[in-house]
């Protein structure tokens, strides 16, 4: 009698445990499925919205977050005038996640030396600040998860972009950037988060 | 067994409990409607919600929402927020009863928004253009800010000692700011009509702004352009040394953080024109150098973060440099020649504070510079000049508007030949805001007063700025007057001079869009009047000089071709003076009427190489002659200006550091420039040409860079 209690009050708490990781789940995939199905800047902003949303209903949850400073960025390719703005956020945003949370998702790093590769891109004269901090995240990040597409895609961007005397070279960014979308196409239908295909398909096409 | 009995009566309990509280938990009710707070008309699809809960709900096409939350919530008190986009959201702290209901009235919030982005980009705008720090390496051989901007949008092109000559404006009327500070000394010492360069390494600063005209109510004293510069603020690599060893000069740098909190840099640089004297003197020049310009600079700046939004910055720096030039002249009825040496040493110093936190940014700057001339000459004299000055803005960005507030106190002695003296205190203040109207237009009005106790002047200077931007497209309007004290020289001799005014209308259309078009275009058209220009006729120094400029400036980039930038510019000034010794209103001997400036940049991946070509062109000034009639005077021009020069930059790696090798061809074509004439008693003519006519630099840059991967972590993750 006390073994079945004891099942049951178990099944029932864990009943409620998951009803409340439903809603999140729930709403983690609603906006994001919307982050692909509308690309527009008010979608986007309202995405920035309801995922900071989550974030303060649920803080333990990385995924929110990633996507807080994911949307946050897009902005600033989507608004254009004030990118500037939306990046100097995105980043403000990532820095203000707890360090230990940051370090531990290799998807944090990557997103962050994605951003700063685009800071870079904006202002070269920050390369002395900006590439060893690159570095240095791409490497942690593909350390822990060596086939991250994200992370082969922001790494082919490295190589391809940076002048060979600094350590770029073009056919290895390429061959990184096929790398990251065969990746990219394994990875479909897991839970990860997602960059549009459009950026794999143009890189793997560059010349 | 006791025990057992309890454990299992206990559990059968709290089991029950659970049961009737999952099966029997109520629900209450927050219910109300959501309308817009202008129109009343209900807005479907409004978000509402329990702040940091899940309960969530939204408007149906009537406004209404309805949203169900667990009675466990009665008798607490929770935020309830209404979102929609394009509308400001309202929360209120509501507690929890048994029937609930709140209406909400939104206000739209798509105009303020409007507001914050156009106040901003006027803040952008009337800061000038934004000169690429990254670039002056490769398009000026002297790393020169002023090379950099002469033949952007006004600026003339030619550099014949004579500072930056903007749209008319001679070139003590275009003014270097550092971190709000007016820099008396900002060229290194030259002898007439030769080349100046800058004495700040441009390392030492972050952004450089350069404002042809219209500039904003913050910046004064100087009535024609302003070229601000504002320092760096944290270095990032822990330590860095560069060191440079060329044809022209030799200097090191060595720049060391800590922490990221604390930074320390000195570096020193020689420059010596001998080498080049010897291989490059233009022996058509109509003087020569005896001793080749030296200038020997050094300085020390320190940074000090007080906190993520407050740095704390101190530089100094002292520079001495000397030449000795020989000049033909008549002497009792025969050629001979005089020989002139100067001796020029300098300091500056500035603290300033800087504090940029959410909307609001302040800088508090303090500096003080001295400069000494020592020209031993038949005619030799001494002059020097102190300034001490104190700077502060703040500006504050709100929903509607962008507002900065400052002053300015400014005191300075000047010491001049023959033993004149003047000492003034100048005193600013200022004040600025920009609003937008309407969407995409936005509107700035800004006064400035000033006062200057030599000549107990004080004066209003309106300024007026409106923009209207859209997309990659704007197109701005600036009208307002500008002033300035006149030089010391006149003041020495009559100090009730008033100040020199002009009151300028610009308007501005550009379209850039260097992402999608690769492409970035201004259009500029002017007009100046001056008024109270000091002019020295047969009733003395007075105030009786007057002038105008008016014209256009065309720049374009396109950033793809053939992989590279290409940059031109065009401009053109129709300007007229009655000044200083003139003796009727006549286009001023600094200014060219035409001036075009062609610039291709490309850099090469695969060999790790920077090319730069640089045409520069500019119509002939005017010039007098001695002997001419006053309906004659600067009827004369000189030859045309031509200048191609050539810089090929390679980058590479030796031991393990960044290095740059730079090679220049100035003037290639060896273009003779006529800088003026002198007259033998024959009145016989003799072209001015510059000593430096054609040159070649050479010169390596190795830079050392040291960074720990632990340092790089410990920045990225903010870890110990």
């Amino acid at each position: 009698m006390k073994k079945i209690l004891l099942i049951i009050t178990l099944v029932a708490l864990s009943f409620s445990v998951y009803a409340v990781n439903d809603h999140y789940n729930k709403k983690m995939k609603e906006y994001a499925s919307s982050l692909i199905e509308d690309q527009g800047l008010d979608n986007n902003k309202e995405l920035v919205y309801n995922f900071k949303r989550l974030v303060k209903t649920y803080p333990d949850e990385w995924e929110a977050k990633y996507y807080v400073a994911y949307c946050l960025y897009r902005n600033s390719y989507l608004d254009q005038e004030n990118a500037e703005y939306n990046i100097a956020e995105a980043l403000d945003f990532l820095d203000s996640i707890d360090g230990e949370l940051f370090k531990g998702h290799a998807d944090f790093l990557i997103l962050k030396a994605r951003i700063l590769f685009t800071v870079l891109g904006m202002d070269n004269s920050q390369g002395e600040k900006l590439m060893p901090q690159i570095s240095s995240l791409l490497n942690i990040a593909l350390e822990m998860e060596p086939n991250n597409s994200r992370g082969l895609l922001v790494l082919g961007q490295y190589y391809y972009y940076l002048p060979s005397f600094i350590g770029g070279d073009k056919a290895k960014g390429i061959d990184k950037f096929k790398l990251a979308y065969e990746n990219y196409v394994k990875e479909a239908g897991s839970e990860l988060p997602k960059w549009p295909e459009s950026i794999y398909t143009y890189s793997i096409n560059l010349k | 067994m006791i025990n057992r009995f309890r454990i299992l009566r206990f559990g059968l309990i709290f089991f029950c409990l659970l049961i009737v509280k999952i099966g029997y938990s109520k629900v209450i009710p927050i219910q109300g409607v959501v309308r817009d707070a202008v129109t009343k008309i209900p807005i479907k699809s409004a978000l509402i919600y329990l702040d940091a809960t899940q309960y969530e709900t939204s408007t149906n096409e009537k406004g209404e929402f309805l949203l169900n939350i667990s009675d466990t919530l009665l008798g607490e008190k929770v935020i309830l927020i209404c979102h929609k986009m394009k509308y400001y959201d309202i929360s209120k702290t509501i507690l929890i009863k048994n029937q609930n209901v709140y209406n909400f009235d939104l206000d739209k919030e798509s105009n303020i928004k409007g507001v914050v982005v156009s106040s901003k980009r006027m803040e952008t705008k009337d800061n000038g253009i934004k000169m690429e720090i990254r670039d002056l390496p490769f398009k000026s051989v002297d790393l020169s800010v002023a090379s950099a901007i002469r033949g952007n949008e006004g600026a003339q092109v030619d550099d014949r000692g004579e500072g930056v000559i903007v749209r008319g404006g001679i070139g003590s009327e275009t003014g270097f700011v550092f971190d709000g500070i007016n820099i008396v000394d900002f060229f290194s010492n030259s002898p007439d009509n030769e080349s100046q360069s800058s004495r700040f390494s441009t390392k030492v600063f972050k952004n450089i702004n350069y404002s042809a005209g219209g500039f904003s109510s913050e910046y004064g004293q100087y009535m024609s352009s302003i070229i601000s510069m504002e320092s760096q603020d944290m270095p990032v690599p822990p330590l860095n040394v560069e060191i440079t060893l060329s044809s022209m000069n030799q200097g090191f740098s060595i720049l060391k953080s800590f922490k990221n909190k604390y930074a320390f840099e000195i570096g020193s640089y020689y420059s010596d024109m001998s080498l080049s004297n010897k291989l490059f003197y233009n022996k058509k020049a109509f003087s020569k150098f005896d001793t080749a310009p030296r200038d020997f600079t050094s300085y020390f700046r320190h940074i000090t973060l007080l906190n993520k939004y407050t740095a704390l910055k101190f530089y100094s720096d002292f520079s001495s440099s000397n030449y000795r030039v020989s000049y033909p002249v008549v002497l009792e009825g025969q050629m001979n020649s005089i020989s002139n040496s100067t001796r020029n040493n300098s300091t500056f110093s500035i603290v300033s504070l800087k504090h940029d936190k959410g909307n609001n940014k302040v800088l508090f700057s303090n500096a003080i510079q001295y400069l000494e001339n020592r020209v031993s000459s038949p005619n030799g004299y001494n002059e020097s000049t102190l300034q001490a000055q104190s700077h502060l803005d703040w500006q504050h960005f709100a929903n509607k508007t962008n507002s900065i507030l400052g002053y300015d106190v400014v005191y300075n002695k000047s010491n001049l030949p023959f033993d004149s003296t003047t000492e003034n205190i100048y005193y600013a203040t200022f004040a600025n805001s920009s609003i937008a109207l309407r969407n995409n237009l936005s509107f700035s009005a800004g006064l400035r007063y000033e006062y200057n106790r030599i000549n107990s002047e004080g004066r209003l200077l309106p300024r007026l700025h409106v923009l209207y931007a859209k997309n990659h497209h704007s197109l701005k309007y600036d009208i307002g007057l500008y002033s300035q004290l006149p030089l010391p020289y006149f003041l020495s001799r009559d100090k009730n001079l008033k100040s020199e005014k002009s009151f300028q209308n610009v308007l501005t259309y550009e379209y850039k869009d260097i992402k999608n078009k690769n492409l970035h275009i201004n259009l500029a058209a002017y007009y100046k009047k001056y008024n109270d220009l000091v002019l020295y006729d047969d009733s003395g120094l007075n105030n009786g000089g007057h002038g105008y400029a008016g014209g256009f400036d065309i720049y374009a980039a396109y950033y793809d071709v053939f992989g590279g930038m290409l940059t031109s510019s065009y401009s053109y000034i129709d300007s007229k003076r009655l000044f200083r010794d003139y003796p009727r209103l006549v286009q001023p001997s600094f200014v060219a009427s035409n001036n075009v400036r062609l610039n291709y940049l490309k850099y090469s991946n695969k060999i790790s190489t920077f090319f730069n070509v640089q045409y520069s062109y500019a119509s002939g000034r005017p010039y007098s002659i001695p002997s001419e009639s006053i309906d004659d005077f600067m009827s004369n021009r000189l030859k045309d200006y031509n200048n191609l020069t050539l810089t090929i930059a390679h980058l590479t790696r030796v031991a393990k550091t960044q290095t740059v090798i730079a090679l220049s061809f100035i003037n290639v074509l060896n273009t003779q420039h006529i800088q003026g004439y002198t007259y033998l008693p024959n009145s016989e003519a003799v072209p001015i040409y510059p000593m430096f006519n054609r040159m070649v630099y050479l010169g390596v840059t190795f830079n050392f860079n040291h960074k720990s991967k632990k340092e790089i972590e410990r920045e990225l993750f903010k870890t110990k």
